[in-house]
């Protein structure tokens, strides 16, 4: 096979290494390599690899390796590259260290038209799971999947495909290296998936993406892949065996290997690593933190099995305040506002000696920001202007609670965080609410000391409250009543979308819902002349059921037709600059569920918003407004020539954007939030538990298993089909779907006897199975006419329908 | 007219979503008559009307009769929950319907009503 291999390179003192020499060398035996370089390399370094490169250069173009590809495609061209069998990329943020003819001739002989060492996907949770069972299971455009990047090939027919030169001709300097994995690493895989490539891989099994930085790469060496990530041998972060133990491994399964070069390479670049390093102290720190973790590691390994589960918490209690420095300015800011903040935190928590009644709301103790973030902020705000609760003290306190109080950066708190190790030191309440948030509840009940959850338990009147504002991050129901119940039965729960407010979400936890919707802040109102040409885009990335088109098709096309526009990703703004570039911005396109901030709230700013209608976000009345598309592909299709009229015409601009605002203002007001948080005060809640029997769904199936004729195919929790006695055949629908066929078959709920023609109306039509059971049983009946209320069950219906071949008018 | 999910038991929820991850989905329905009337008057069959209303059930059938069209319908089955089934009795039997009810969910309180037009 003839192969041609481009191999982008990158070193930060422009040298070329033994290791990238000893990588090229070895894969020059089965291919023509060209080389380029995002950085300067002097000619003399170049030279190291004349001979095993058909080329080689080196300049700063700032598009990392992505970019390297692309600039050599565009210098060798495609239709040399076209007169290979195959094309390789790779890079060289990896090690040589395995066997790579193995590697090459074992994926060679699989007949793949694309092809990867590995895959990897963050959503992944663990267990083996095969690559094409994953596949099968998940809808992977909608998660991280991706193959990795540092060596692909591609078959001699994808070089000819539009949509694969079309993508390495889009490749432009992006911002950071997180830009460039989600753009080109995760966009490649979705490109090949979406276009159906005939791809494999070397490791079969999925792993996580973390896998390559983790002891995981090294077993990968036990199963014949050759590489192993430069990071491992300099990164800090990931837990990994000691760097002797390292190359113990990967002389275990290559004894032959010289590892001087990378030995060399990795002295290299630690101290190139420490050089580069612009604050002295955080040397320093580093420097401890290695013998810190290191002098943990050695007692833990040799302290006795009693000893070494509490030196395992030490080491993972160290972990944790290492990843928490993250969302600070720096581990010097971190770790000195432990100290530095006492005096401040003294005086708040002296303020609440004696005080009784208590109100606390937890907020993320992070110095970052989101929606979430915010809706607490104001509803403790809210919360002070009740005048029933006069007599209790609002507070805010941070989670997790080893955290340090947090002075936000990007809003304006509404008070100063106290340290919940404070409050408790200083008062003893007889009423305490707590407000959680629901992605850091279990945290907080893992990180209450002893003396903690005594001072909670203590009081008389305790009710802790679950802000449930992404049902997607929600807890389970253990965490709350196996775990939080310990401290109290009286939990609530309060939710941000209407969506997520239901009986049934009351019933799974046993504790009453109510629906908190956010309070709104005040918008800045810009007219139309004021607004400038810029179209905002949110930073969504994963779009709800978006089949051929992604976000970055359309923000392409968003470019190249409307070149007179800026765009501009919502991205690390505060909630001021957020206000202003709203109402400043002609236009805001939310690529999230739709019915967000992002939609909402340019509407309150007298700007347009567009968005993909979703069912499960979206009140219906929304499918008639002009801002809300039925796809993403109709969005894709008219987004441009919307954008166009709507600029060249005020009075429609001025026009769409009132209406909308009265629909959202429908939906959403503060006096809305305000009668919401005055009901959950006054215990008014939306939902009660009520008592629910879960296993008579499952007693239906044993019930309709038992009679005669039901046949059912596949498993319950996937597509489950289900053949009925009238030979209709459907869905499984999963919920009482079930019981439904019951009632319908067994039941005999909606049997009649009529002996004239007859129509019939079928008012809750549900999926049709009465309506279609009716059609098999009574002659008479001349036409059906249904109505469905719940769309995803109305589009249910009709699959139902056109699968039993009924027609349809 | 919005139909109230508020007060239904989790029985009474659509199985258009799994169990395990069941969603409040909004929606809205038009008042009865304005579909319901075109179907009744421009038929020369019999009409025959199932509801099963996530609880809306009386709310429909108040409308009907408001609109004077639950006495042009011929049969209803009727699945009703909890406190409304009796109002919809007293409604079908006072348009000249016979009432025949079951009680077919007693946890939850579900009835079945079959209501024949008298002849």
């Amino acid at each position: 096979m003839k192969r041609i291999c481009l191999f982008a390179g990158f070193d930060p003192e422009g040298i070329i290494d033994d290791y990238v020499i000893h990588y090229l060398k070895e894969l020059s035996e089965y291919a023509d390599i060209h080389y380029l370089a995002d950085c300067v390399i002097k000619p003399k370094e170049l030279k190291k690899i004349e001979p095993y490169t058909k080329t080689a250069a080196a300049y700063r173009h700032e598009k990392y390796d992505f970019g390297s590809w692309s600039e050599l495609i565009n210098t060798i061209g495609w239709a040399e590259i076209q007169k290979y069998d195959e094309l390789i990329l790779a890079n060289d943020s990896q090690y040589l260290v395995g066997n790579i003819y193995k590697f090459i001739t074992e994926m060679e002989n699989r007949n793949l038209d694309f092809w990867s060492g590995l895959a990897v996907c963050e959503e992944y949770i663990g267990g083996r799971t095969p690559l094409e069972q994953f596949i099968s299971e998940e809808n992977i455009l909608e998660t991280d999947f991706t193959f990795v990047s540092s060596f692909m090939a591609f078959s001699e027919k994808l070089l000819f495909e539009p949509f694969i030169q079309n993508f390495f001709s889009n490749i432009v300097r992006e911002r950071d290296r997180l830009t460039v994995s989600n753009k080109y690493e995760i966009g490649l895989s979705n490109i090949l998936i979406r276009h159906k490539v005939n791809f494999g891989v070397f490791l079969d099994d999925i792993y996580s993406q973390s896998s390559i930085y983790k002891n995981t790469a090294l077993h990968f060496l036990t199963l014949g892949y050759p590489f192993i990530k430069v990071k491992i041998f300099v990164n800090q972060f990931y837990p990994i065996i000691s760097p002797l133990n390292r190359f113990n491994v990967i002389k275990f399964y290559n004894p032959d290997l010289d590892i001087g070069p990378i030995t060399r390479h990795i002295q290299r670049i630690r101290k190139l690593y420490n050089h580069e390093s612009d604050i002295l102290s955080s040397i320093k720190k580093l420097s401890l933190s290695q013998i810190i973790r290191a002098l943990f590691r050695f007692i833990y390994e040799i302290s006795p099995k009693f000893l070494s589960r509490y030196f395992k918490e030490l080491i993972d209690k160290y972990d944790i305040y290492n990843f928490e420095t993250k969302f600070s300015k720096s581990k010097f800011d971190y770790y000195s506002k432990f100290l530095t903040t006492i005096p401040k935190q003294r005086n708040l928590a002296r303020q609440l000696e004696g005080k009784k009644k208590l109100i606390i709301f937890f907020n993320v103790a992070r110095d970052i920001v989101s929606g979430g973030m915010l809706s607490i902020n104001r509803f403790a705000k809210k919360t002070r202007e009740i005048p029933s609760l006069s007599d209790f003290q609002v507070i805010i306190s941070g989670v997790p609670l080893f955290n340090p109080p947090i002075d936000y950066s990007y809003f304006e708190p509404v008070s100063p965080q106290i340290k919940f190790s404070r409050i408790v030191e200083h008062c003893q309440p007889d009423e305490l609410l707590i407000h959680l948030p629901e992605v850091l509840a279990r945290t907080f009940f893992e990180n209450l000391s002893e003396r903690e959850k005594e001072w909670i338990v203590k009081i008389p009147k305790l009710q802790i409250n679950i802000l449930n504002q992404n049902a997607k991050i929600m807890p389970q129901r253990t965490l709350i009543r196996n775990i939080l119940n310990c401290l109290t039965e009286n939990i609530t729960i309060t939710t941000a979308h209407s969506t997520s407010c239901t009986q049934q979400l009351s019933n799974e936890y046993s504790a009453p819902v109510h629906q908190l919707t956010p309070f709104l802040p005040e918008f800045l109102q810009v007219d139309f002349e004021e607004k400038r040409k810029v179209i905002l885009v949110s930073n969504d990335n994963k779009l709800f059921d978006a089949i051929k088109v992604t976000k970055e098709d359309i923000v392409t096309k968003l470019e190249k037709d409307l070149p007179e526009f800026k765009i501009i990703e919502i991205e690390n703004v505060s909630l001021e600059e957020y206000k202003n570039l709203i109402a400043y911005s002609l236009f805001t396109i939310s690529f999230g569920e739709g019915f967000d901030g992002y939609f909402l709230e340019p509407l309150l700013s007298k700007s347009l918003s567009f968005a993909v209608f979703n069912p499960f976000y979206f009140p219906s009345e929304f499918l008639n407004s002009e801002l809300i598309y039925e796809s993403w592909e109709d969005l894709y299709n008219n987004i441009v020539s919307d954008i166009k009229m709507y600029t060249k015409n005020q009075e429609t601009y001025e026009f769409t954007s009132e209406k909308n605002r009265k629909l959202v203002n429908k939906y959403i007001s503060n006096t809305k939030s305000l009668k919401e948080l005055e009901n959950f005060y006054n215990k008014e809640y939306d939902f009660v538990p009520r008592p629910i029997t879960y296993h008579l769904f499952d007693e239906y199936k044993t019930k309709l298993q038992n009679a005669p004729d039901f046949k059912f195919f596949g498993e319950p929790t996937k597509d489950e089909l289900i053949l009925t006695p009238d030979d209709k055949v459907y869905i499984n629908m999963r919920g009482d779907f079930y019981k439904v066929l019951y009632e319908v078959y067994i039941q005999n709920l909606y049997d009649f006897e009529f002996e004239e023609d007859f129509v019939f109306i079928d008012i809750g039509f549900h999926a049709g199975t009465a309506s279609l059971n009716l059609i098999s049983k009574n002659e008479h009946l001349k036409h059906i006419f249904g109505f469905e209320a719940m769309l995803p069950t109305y589009q249910i219906a009709l699959k139902n329908i056109k699968d039993n071949h009924v027609e349809k008018t | 007219m919005s139909i109230n999910l508020k007060n239904i038991t989790y029985d009474m929820f659509s199985s258009s979503e799994m169990k395990e991850d069941i969603r409040y989905i909004e929606t809205e329905i038009v008042p009865a008559n304005t579909e319901m009337k075109q179907i009744i008057e421009n038929t020369p069959h019999k009409i025959i009307v199932k509801c099963n209303a996530l609880g809306s059930d009386l709310t429909i059938i108040e409308n009907l009769d408001e609109n004077d069209l639950l006495k042009k319908i011929d049969l209803m089955i009727i699945k009703s929950y909890d406190k409304s089934h009796q109002q919809i009795i007293e409604h079908l039997q006072l348009n000249n319907f016979i009432i025949e009810d079951t009680l077919i969910d007693k946890p939850n309180k579900v009835h079945k009503i079959l209501a024949k037009k008298k002849q």
